[in-house]
């Protein structure tokens, strides 16, 4: 009998607590909404038909996407074609959810090869081995052997909302400056300590935007020393020819240069991939990549220590 | 040779190893020596909802000793019923200077919950007050490199669980590391996870209190009185290592020693800590606290007069071992304890186990930056203590050998950094010569760190 109260007073603490769990919490770990762009959209809204089955073949006669391309010279290569269109640092109107990153184009069916002087088209198709991974967060580029054009640096934008990096992976020539909007109402301390990209803004509040320049190719793992759940990735490329797979894991890689060179896919929940081809051939590509990675990469705060020191103040 | 003479010898080794290991190279130590300070004060409000319990006490108080109209001496619940209440104003000071010194002050302004079961003790009470010299690495992080410490006054035991989830303590908490002792320790790290730690201490008086918030009053002056009305009751109490009230050199010290083995992954997340932990001293033939007529260590066990001894009462050494597990997984935290105490031969032991969530909460409000609700972290003790000893056949602390059994479940809400609500229920249990007792409580807590 006494063990019976016993239960019955433990079961009534039980959902008393529950209650008060019940209302505080309405989720157990918050997932913000996908901020991402939904990736069959184009800039304007304006969605992509559907995509035609493969081998792909260039286009004849590419619409131009997002920055204006220059047809490629036969001789001296193609002039840098940005794929993806800089934010003007004032403009308040810049759709935060992209990081100004362009919609991958639909890859359209087969044709015959393209003239020597029309532009140079590579696509092909992503697929992934593993689960709780965004194909539309592959980056393609393709670097040839005979660079001839540089990456054009520009601005872009990597925003705080809902405790979540908006978007989660951005691409942008080296040299490019990287705006940090606050647009939550609390506090971030975004940094990295990735190697030759090192930064660490502060902690900054809501209407904030500091910025950094990223100097050195490659992957910069971005956090917030506050947040420990917050991440994002900006790939640095010294190429000027790169573009995202989209939700299908599709991808065109427009204007290429003539010749030969290196196709690289990089996700980053996945090892390196890339495989020698002739951008002329005008191959489909298939790309497999095996997620070896958490979305959230293991990482310290920006001190090295690890978050979860129960004697630290987050808003050092 | 004897127990505690390798524990004597083994606790003096860890402290010269300590002192004489250097935690930097030398160009570190030239660096800048700068002063840091960080002040901060902390408020703690309470609601608090206690059942009302008695049991009958066999002990043949004279009729003006008992309050009015009371037929026999009970153990009565504290302050049953519910009350709003403050309970303490802390101040907190830690100072760092240069690379390796480091101090920390706690002063507890009004403390009701964390004093010596007796309504007269200090309103002003120094809670933690060292000096160190080194580094003591956190529970379950390893260093980068090994390093050192040596800290000297008033600090916490190595045992005793740091990063607490409940307000309410447990039982092996409240018997054995609730409160701080005053003396040396030295700490030793033999590479990242390996670690040893030594301290000579005055030792914790034996007396006893109520495991639940309040202390109760227990021979206080109001007891003196004809028909006493003391503001609250005696509590149902059980043996405890009870607060440091006086420098007191009458006997030997306490010596402890532990050794422990911390791992943790690359970035902390999952990490654990292994402690096995020891103690030994004398008890002393009595230690006074403040607002009591009832003595201390073998006074208190010996019972009024020393008319009332423990039946298995014997010899004057208190020694005690224990194994400290802690465990990180992510968001959730294990904390497990056990203690296996003897005291002048009465044995008894104790175990604790709990367990906390703690679950991240959308961003929906802010105020000046900061998350309001950030997170909410549930939070489940269970904690037992078994007593091997029989009481005296007469005496005014029946619950003294009660074997115990106690369930904290509770929930915690961050609603600002640094202001924080803690809901939670008591359950008691324990074993009574007339059946099971209980004596429950619902706890909220506002705890405000400014």
């Amino acid at each position: 009998m006494a063990n019976l109260t016993r239960a019955a007073r433990c079961v009534s603490a039980a959902a008393a607590l529950l209650l008060l769990i019940g209302c505080a919490a309405t989720s157990d770990r918050s997932t913000p909404a996908d901020p991402r762009p939904d990736p069959t959209a184009t800039n304007d809204g304006a969605a992509v038909p559907p995509i035609e089955p493969e081998p792909v073949a260039p286009e004849p006669d590419p619409a131009p996407e997002s920055a204006p391309q220059a047809v490629p010279d036969a001789e001296t290569g193609p002039e840098p074609a940005p794929r993806s269109a800089p934010v003007a640092p004032d403009d308040p109107s810049a759709d935060p959810t992209d990081g100004s990153i362009a919609a991958p184009r639909a890859v359209p069916a087969a044709r015959p090869p393209a003239p020597v002087n029309e532009p140079i088209r590579v696509g092909g198709r992503i697929r992934l081995n593993g689960e709780r991974a965004d194909v539309a967060e592959t980056v393609l580029y393709f670097v040839p052997d005979q660079s001839t054009a540089a990456a054009e640096p520009g601005t872009f934008e990597l925003a705080t909302r809902d405790k979540a990096f908006i978007p989660t992976v951005l691409v942008v020539p080296s040299g490019s400056m990287i705006r940090f909007p606050n647009r939550d109402p609390i506090l971030h301390n975004v940094f990295s300590v990735s190697s030759g990209n090192a930064f660490d803004l502060g902690v900054y509040g809501p209407g904030s935007v500091p910025d950094t320049t990223l100097d050195t190719a490659g992957a910069v793992n971005v956090y917030c020393n506050v947040h420990h759940d917050m991440h994002a990735h900006v790939l640095v490329l010294d190429t000027p020819w790169f573009e995202r797979a989209d939700s299908d894991g599709r991808f065109v890689l427009s204007d290429l240069p003539p010749g030969p060179g290196t196709l690289h896919a990089w996700h980053r929940q996945a090892d390196a991939w890339s495989v020698r081809i002739d951008a002329s051939a005008g191959e489909a590509i298939e790309v497999v990549l095996d997620i070896v990675r958490p979305q959230l990469p293991a990482h310290l705060d920006k001190s090295g220590q690890s978050y979860q020191r129960r004697d630290r103040d987050p808003y050092r | 040779m004897q127990a505690s003479q390798k524990v004597h010898r083994l606790g003096l080794i860890a402290l010269l190893l300590a002192i004489g290991a250097p935690t930097r190279s030398g160009a570190e130590d030239s660096a800048e020596r700068t002063w840091t300070a960080d002040i901060d004060f902390e408020i703690k409000a309470h609601y608090r909802d206690s059942d009302e319990n008695a049991f009958p006490v066999n002990f043949p108080f004279t009729p003006d000793q008992l309050p009015p109209g009371q037929q026999a001496g009970e153990l009565r619940t504290v302050e049953p019923g519910g009350h709003f209440e403050f309970s303490v104003i802390s101040l907190i000071a830690d100072f760092g200077f240069g690379e390796h010194w480091s101090a920390r002050a706690k002063v507890d302004i009004h403390d009701r919950y964390d004093r010596n079961p007796t309504s007269d003790d200090r309103d002003i009470d120094i809670d933690e007050l060292w000096i160190q010299w080194g580094r003591d690495a956190a529970p379950a992080v390893p260093p980068a490199t090994p390093g050192a410490f040596v800290r000297l006054g008033k600090f916490a035991k190595f045992e005793r669980q740091d990063d607490r989830h409940l307000e309410s303590y447990g039982l092996v908490s409240t018997a054995f590391n609730r409160f701080e002792d005053l003396g040396i320790a030295a700490g030793l790290d033999l590479g990242s996870n390996f670690y040893l730690k030594a301290s000579v201490t005055q030792g914790n008086p034996l007396f006893f209190r109520d495991p639940n918030a309040l202390a109760g009053d227990n021979g206080t002056d109001a007891f003196l009185l004809p028909n006493p009305t003391p503001d609250v009751n005696s509590g149902i109490p059980i043996l405890y290592d009870a607060e440091i009230e006086d420098l007191d050199t009458g006997t030997g010290p306490e010596y402890g020693l532990a050794a422990g083995y911390r791992w943790s992954d690359e970035t902390g997340q999952n990490a654990f800590d292994l402690m096995a932990f020891a103690y030994q001293r004398e008890l002393e033939e009595s230690v006074t606290l403040k607002g009591t007529f009832y003595g201390a260590d073998l006074d208190f066990l010996r019972g009024p007069a020393n008319l009332f001894p423990y039946p298995g009462l014997r010899g004057d050494e208190k020694q005690e071992w224990g194994l400290n597990a802690r465990g990180y997984i992510g968001n959730l935290s294990l904390f497990g304890q056990f203690v296996e105490q003897e005291v002048a031969s009465l044995d008894r032991r104790g175990y604790e186990l709990e367990a906390s969530w703690r679950f991240e909460l959308p961003l929906v409000w802010a105020f000046r930056g900061r998350q309001v609700f950030s997170h909410v972290q549930p939070a489940i003790r269970y904690s037992r203590i078994d007593n091997d000893f029989a009481n005296p056949a007469i005496t005014p602390l029946p619950s003294g050998n009660w074997d115990w059994e106690k369930w904290d479940l509770g929930i915690r809400l961050l609603i600002l950094p640094g202001l924080d609500l803690t809901a939670e229920y008591a359950d008691n249990e324990f074993e009574t010569a007339a059946g099971t007792g209980n004596n429950d409580e619902w706890l909220i807590t506002l705890r405000w760190r400014i």
